[in-house]
């Protein structure tokens, strides 16, 4: 356990040092020309509560209006001029492919508000502004996701040094952010048996449409997998609400997914018919009541596969 | 004469793309390509060692890349990969590229490549497409 909080804060670590300012900032950049007054700019930041405005001449950074140059501005009386005299014109800047690491240490350092970010290194071309709150939200983001991809290994090998070797993940309905993650660590547990490759390939992939079946049309369920000397078991159990013809369901391109499904690259009417072939004996049962099961057999070493073919 | 294989460099010097991740692997062999949007379309798709061209952004095409073998990921037409995407691809250490180029002028180049037999690219007519 303890392990695995250090392994947590190193992957933090590196997390910080491959986010890339570029992944974190915002692209639509609120800014005017230095031929705007001070009082335009004041204008703008108080219909956009912003405190501080980028100033921009053809798409270049020439120099950044901040709150207390507007306050100074109106005691000296200027508030009517072009900012072009009284901005701050030496800005400091970020490319847009540095770290956010970097993002992080400008602003401890100098308390800035936000870092107007270029296109690269030794250019003046804006192309987004990043704030620290920017950086924080995509970092809680990740560190999330990471966490969330940890607690289920852990699960999985608790699971493991009780019950040998049957691996159990339940299987939450709607979760996208997670869809995949318990068949690609089945996956990676049927490499590290030394099974062929092209035997894993299709016992993971019958495992990732069960998965994605169980995600998008279900309540949700479970999906345990057994590995035997010569074949893997992969039963899939969800709570409903159950397939109404199984004949149809599995056509290949018959399916019932929205639009949502399709825009993330799902909802073909494929899965089903995919996992049988992808088997070597495959059966599904479902019911209105209770829900769907679905159980697929992969012989792991080949002769048995023969003798099946024989007797059939 | 054709070439039937491509290393994952020379994918992605003909496409224009921007590495992000997987530098280790740039000198693996791509033996079969696979352009879409449709991720059930590849898992059924039964091959190996692809590499992926789509338009899709999410972290599923790096999900469904690991569960289905394949070299690479592409993403076309100038789209920014999830955050999650980046991270997932950085973690398993499987080559995601960036290309600016459309996917049917990605598709030409890579089909131009393999047509041509000491690799090089020449200059590409303004196609359009999507
Ligand atoms: N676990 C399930 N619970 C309820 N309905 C399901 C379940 N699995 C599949 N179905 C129904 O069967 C249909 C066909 O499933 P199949 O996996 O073949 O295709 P799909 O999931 O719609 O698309 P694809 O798998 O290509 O992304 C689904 O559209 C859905 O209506
Ligand atoms: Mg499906």
């Amino acid at each position: 356990m303890a392990e695995l909080k250090d392994r947590q804060i190193r992957l933090v670590h590196e997390l910080m040092y491959q986010i890339k300012v570029h992944q974190v900032m915002n692209r639509n950049v609120v800014s005017l020309p230095s031929t705007a007054t001070m009082r335009e700019v004041q204008l703008c930041m108080k219909e956009k509560k912003f405190s501080g405005v980028p100033i921009v001449d053809n798409g270049n950074l020439a120099g950044i209006i901040s709150i207390d140059d507007i306050i100074t501005a109106f005691d000296h009386g200027y508030i009517e001029d072009q900012v072009g005299k009284h901005m701050t014109k030496n800005v400091m800047t970020i490319p847009q492919n540095y770290s956010v690491i970097t993002a992080t240490n400008i602003f401890k350092k100098y308390h800035f508000g936000r870092i107007p970010v270029v296109k690269a290194a030794g250019t003046q071309e804006l192309v987004g502004i990043v704030t620290y709150g920017d950086i924080l939200s995509h970092l809680l983001m990740q560190v999330n996701a990471i966490a969330e991809h940890f607690e289920t290994i852990e699960t999985l090998s608790k699971r493991d040094q009780s019950q040998g070797n049957v691996y159990r993940f339940e299987i939450v309905q709607d979760n996208f952010d997670l869809a995949g993650v318990a068949s690609t660590t089945i996956k990676k547990y049927l490499q590290d048996r030394k099974i062929l490759p092209d035997i894993v390939r299709r016992i993971a992939i019958i495992c990732y449409e069960a998965e994605m079946n169980v995600i998008i049309h279900s309540l949700g369920g479970y999906m345990e997998v057994q590995i035997q000397d010569d074949l893997v078991k992969i039963v899939i159990v969800d709570e409903g609400p159950g397939i109404p013809d199984l004949e149809k369901a599995m056509e290949p391109g018959f399916t019932t997914a929205n639009e949502k499904i399709r825009s993330l690259g799902f909802g073909a009417g494929l899965g089903l018919p995919n996992m049988k072939s992808c088997a070597d004996k495959f059966s599904i049962r479902s019911s209105m009541e209770t829900g769907t099961e679905i159980e697929a057999i992969v012989y792991t070493v080949e002769h048995h596969k023969d003798l099946d073919k024989k007797k059939t | 004469m054709k070439k039937d294989k491509i290393t994952i460099a020379e994918l992605i010097q003909a496409i224009e793309g921007e590495l992000i991740s997987g530098e280790d692997k740039l000198d693996r062999t791509v033996e079969n390509f696979g352009a879409t949007d449709l991720l059930s379309d590849v898992l059924a798709m039964g091959k190996s060692n692809y590499a992926l061209l789509t338009g899709l952004t999410n972290v599923q095409i790096l999900r469904t890349a690991e569960i289905t073998n394949a070299c690479c990921v592409v993403i076309v037409r100038n789209k920014q990969p999830q955050p999650a995407a980046v991270s997932l691809a950085k973690r398993n250490g499987i080559p995601l590229i960036l290309s600016r180029l459309t996917m049917f002028d990605a598709c030409c180049r890579i089909g131009r490549l393999l047509e041509n037999p000491d690799g090089r690219i020449e200059g590409s007519p303004n196609t359009a497409g999507t």
